[in-house]
């Protein structure tokens, strides 16, 4: 019984000392980046899937890789579909003469409209504009310089679904800043870059040398 | 639970693999895929909003090379036994290396669509055609 009381008193006593002694989560309102609640919807979105059980450890992880290659080199045999890999945001379905690009849109976070223009700000000087066209979806503007052409376009992610010219080129993936990219290099002697940059996917291609091309992909900054 | 079966289907995908003497090639082939001679991309997008589709097509040519094209686009539903059959159709010409079009479908009734868009891609004379789904 004196047992009993003890305890009592020495709850009362420590609990409200505790609580005051823990910061009020009301007082901490702490705004996280877009990166971190895009991370986290990513997450939130995963753990919903039904089969997240299947794929929620590393090891599970590697032996369902496994288990779709064998399967995707046993079908691909007997069927003209497409070998379906993963590069940098995008599913890509490779063909003998093009390519299917598309964006994989999961957090769903990002803008379905073209709100923000980004362009190229790397320095134009003797390059006209030859083409110019903004939809809500699409944001294309075309630069030439003698023999010199860039291709520019901005797409929204949950429309991005393109079919492309890769015959005969070998699809990669590259960095162009914090940015995984798609890179190729098609048969009109023309270098593609391709990348989601967190609100937007955007396209260039160009017959410049490969080096310049990064540099002009590095310079794609909002401007509106 | 899972592990007797998985590992039968592993071992029945490896066996299939070594006796069809598999060499894995990330390019398929289709027997009637255009050659992209004139086109480097080119998209194809439905959207559906209550009863109106907007459908959205877009083609990249090569500045330079590419001279006109022609996009056809068909808004096509699905049948009870599985077919498309065209509810609409729209064409435009484009006398550019590359552009896009958008029209719009209002009053549709209920029911599973897709935009298929037909893009005829000229370099003066010569010219080939792609197909684009978008649903």
């Amino acid at each position: 019984m004196a047992n009993d009381i003890f305890k009592k008193a020495l709850y009362d006593a420590l609990i409200p000392e505790f609580s005051d002694m823990l910061p009020h989560a009301d007082e901490n309102e702490y705004v996280f980046s877009h990166k971190f609640e895009s991370n986290m919807q990513k997450l939130i979105k995963r753990r919903n899937k039904p089969y997240y059980r299947i794929i929620n450890t590393v090891g599970k992880r590697i032996a369902c890789i496994a288990v779709i290659i064998l399967v995707a080199s046993s079908v691909t045999i007997f069927s003209v579909e497409a070998f379906r890999n993963a590069v940098a945001d995008f599913f890509v379905n490779i063909y003998e003469k093009f390519s299917t690009i598309q964006s994989s849109d999961e957090t769903g976070v990002s803008p379905l409209t073209i709100e923000n223009l980004y362009d190229i700000t790397w320095d134009l000087d003797g390059y006209e504009v030859v083409y110019e066209e903004r939809t809500i979806y699409n944001f294309f503007k075309t630069y030439v310089n003698k023999d010199i052409v860039i291709n520019y376009a901005q797409y929204t992610k949950a429309k991005f679904n393109i079919d492309t010219n890769t015959e005969n080129a070998e699809i990669s993936s590259i960095n162009i800043g914090q940015y995984d990219a798609i890179y190729f290099y098609d048969n009109h002697n023309y270098h593609h870059l391709i990348w989601y940059n967190e609100d937007y996917v955007i396209e260039i291609m160009s017959n410049i040398n490969k080096n310049t091309l990064i540099e002009i992909a590095n310079s794609v900054k909002k401007v509106e | 639970m899972f592990k007797k079966p998985i590992s039968l289907l592993c071992a029945i995908l490896l066996s299939t693999s070594f006796v069809a003497g598999s060499n894995v090639s990330a390019a398929v082939v289709l027997p009637d895929a255009p050659a992209y001679s004139y086109t480097s991309s080119c998209s194809s997008q439905l959207t559906i909003t209550g009863s109106t589709a907007e459908c959205y097509s877009c083609v990249t040519g090569y500045y330079g090379s590419t001279t006109k094209i022609v996009i056809k686009q068909m808004l096509q539903k699905k049948t009870s036994s599985g077919n498309w059959e065209d509810v609409c159709s729209w064409n435009s010409t484009i006398n550019n290396f590359m552009g896009s079009v958008t029209n719009y479908k209002y009053s549709l009734s209920s029911g599973t669509y897709r935009l298929k868009s037909v893009f005829t891609v000229y370099a003066g004379s010569n010219y080939e055609t792609i197909t684009k789904y978008g649903y």
